[in-house]
């Protein structure tokens, strides 16, 4: 169950030039949170009536021990700009853990990750669950440039093996991080281990994708796992007004089990969403 | 103790506080966040006659205190309303009005005459006046013959109290709540929201594809506090305010412009626990003011005769 809670700014620091990662005592979403979780923020005060709508976030990090939970965020809006002159010991008010998180079960033996830009950062805590699991992890990070690339250090200490893509060829591979998954996946035969019933994420023949970022990454993965039959788990990002499953702001089109296209709401039905369902064109 | 009772002509609230239509679901959602039955009523989503899938996305643009928004009523229908929504709203405790969508005259009538006798329902409030659909909506809410027209069709169809809820996008508002008290509206509500633009200057394009969405939130309570004035001064039904609502405060600079009650929307996006905050506020502060029934409140603003 979400609540809504103070959280004292323990961190809040640029990490790159592009790139900010707060962390905020939160112990009661910390205990809580699961991986693909998300939870909104106030970037106001609680008078302040601008920027009125809070800001959704995935959970990139929650340490039940020490009680914190973090974020990492693009300081691009005037939210996200008021966000980064946080201090420490500023107080922000947090709603969370809210949606569903990404799932799997015994049967899944192997994950590619596959991460763009600001959507790398719910597949941090996912990668430490998964290899806890002792599931074999490949993570692929892309974003246009080395600035817009995180998480390598997190990963790598999950015992991940990790790679990444830049538009612009300035942090490894040069291109799109699809292309990238492709080639390595490939290689690697990862792709013969999805085939099966793609409905069941992992309970099949061991393998699945999990992934974050913006739209046409994730369409181009949902298109490449329909063809190999993999698995294919993805995290949506969408506007959204309430986080709540109200607004209906952030509902997109979604096949069900009977093949009836619904609406399905990004925050209260996903954000993590089979992506064999999502219908791209509404 | 004080009471918080409100007297709408046909509907009583236990207290003043409305979740606002489209902005509340069919309140399940906020009910995970406190007992909806304390809230003096709900506004359901609003219902068209067959399930409607909404505007593309995206459908939110926020803008400065407040947001943009062309959800364009998705809603599951009037029939899904009835079976999947209305037997779990009958066991909570407050009222229920059905926010109702033509996108004809004839329409109206169809959707009223579904919900007639359907044992949970309070209210309708007759919705000639959402801006983000094609056909319909906004169109019967900007001319008062095709408003009278749109509540005539309705009213010949039902005893419940009919609720007229406005848009602010007209010249004088005053003349369209005259034009539906005249076809007998028990009650009218204002504001829906006024129709706003945001450009995205990166793509050159409107950031919501129709170009128009509905702007609500802070932004538009002035505005929407000056129409609840002039229409609680132009007719004799009362007035259900809306418009930028957050706290108790601002509900009481409604009712004291003449509003019988008031209804919560975009308020509810920032905090879930908005409308009960504004119950717990309102009570303390009649307390505080040893105010002890609500109708000592409403319409105190308003200039005294000579």
């Amino acid at each position: 169950m979400a609540g809504d809670y103070w959280g004292k700014v323990r961190e809040n620091a640029a990490i790159s030039r592009e790139i900010y990662r707060m962390t905020l005592d939160l112990p009661e979403i910390a205990a809580a949170a699961r991986p693909g979780q998300f939870v909104m923020m106030t970037v106001s005060g609680d008078e302040a009536q601008d920027p009125f709508l809070r800001r959704p976030f995935s959970v990139s990090g929650m340490d039940a021990a020490a009680g914190t939970v973090s974020v990492h965020y693009r300081a691009v809006g005037r939210g996200t700009r008021a966000m980064a002159r946080k201090a420490p010991g500023d107080s922000l008010r947090v709603m969370g853990p809210l949606g569903r998180g990404f799932w799997w079960d015994r049967g899944l033996r192997r994950a590619a990750l596959v991460g763009g830009g600001v959507g790398i950062a719910p597949l941090l805590p996912l990668a430490r669950a998964l290899t806890a699991d002792g599931i074999q992890v490949g993570a692929f990070l892309g974003a246009q440039n080395k600035a817009g690339l995180f998480g390598a250090d997190v990963l790598e200490a999950a015992g991940c093996r990790t790679y990444a893509a830049t538009d612009d060829g300035s942090g490894g591979y040069k291109g799109l991080v699809t292309e990238l998954l492709l080639k390595v996946a490939d290689a690697q035969g990862f792709f013969d281990s999805g085939a099966g019933d793609v409905s069941v994420c992992g309970s099949q023949g061991g393998g699945s994708v999990f992934a974050c970022g913006p739209a046409p990454m994730l369409r181009v993965l949902t298109e490449i796992c329909g063809v190999r039959r993999m698995p294919c788990q993805i995290s949506m990002e969408e506007r959204m007004a309430c986080g709540l499953g109200v607004c209906m702001g952030c509902a997109v089109s979604a096949a069900g089990a009977d093949g009836v296209v619904r609406r399905a709401r990004v925050c209260g039905d996903g954000p993590v969403l089979d992506g064999a369902e999502v219908r791209w064109d509404g | 103790m004080v009471d918080l009772t409100a007297r709408l002509s046909g509907l009583t609230l236990k207290n003043p506080v409305i979740g606002a239509s489209g902005c509340f679901g069919f309140g399940r959602e906020f009910n995970e966040w406190y007992d909806i039955g304390r809230l003096g009523g709900i506004a359901v989503k609003g219902l068209t006659l067959k399930p409607s899938p909404g505007n593309p996305l995206p459908r939110i643009a926020e803008t400065a205190a407040g947001m943009l928004n062309s959800i364009g009523l998705q809603n599951p229908g009037v029939d899904a309303f009835i079976s999947e929504e209305l037997p779990w709203l009958r066991g909570r405790d407050l009222a229920v009005i059905a926010n109702i969508n033509g996108h004809s005259v004839k329409e109206f009538a169809l959707i009223t005459e579904k919900l007639n006798g359907v044992e949970g329902v309070h209210a309708l409030e007759v919705n000639i006046s959402c801006p983000n659909v094609e056909h319909g909506g906004m169109f019967f809410g900007t001319d008062p013959q095709m408003a009278a027209e749109v509540v005539r069709s309705v009213r010949c169809e039902t005893r419940l109290p009919l609720i007229v809820k406005l848009t602010p996008n007209v010249t004088d508002i005053t003349e369209i709540a005259r034009a539906a008290e005249a076809e007998g509206a028990d009650i009218i509500s204002l504001i829906n929201t006024v129709a706003g633009m945001a450009i995205d200057i990166k793509k050159r394009r409107p950031v919501l594809p129709r170009g128009v969405g509905g702007l609500s939130g802070p932004a538009v309570k002035p505005v929407a506090l000056r129409m609840v004035w002039e229409t609680a001064g132009a007719v004799s039904v009362p007035v259900i305010g809306m418009g930028g609502i957050t706290d108790h405060r601002d509900a009481l600079e409604f009712l004291m412009a003449g509003a019988a009650a008031v209804a919560v929307g975009t308020g509810n996006f920032r905090d879930p626990m908005t409308g009960i905050r504004i119950v717990d506020g309102l009570t303390e502060w009649m307390e505080e003011e040893g105010v002890h029934e609500l109708a000592q409140v409403i319409g105190a603003a308003r200039f005294c005769p000579a």
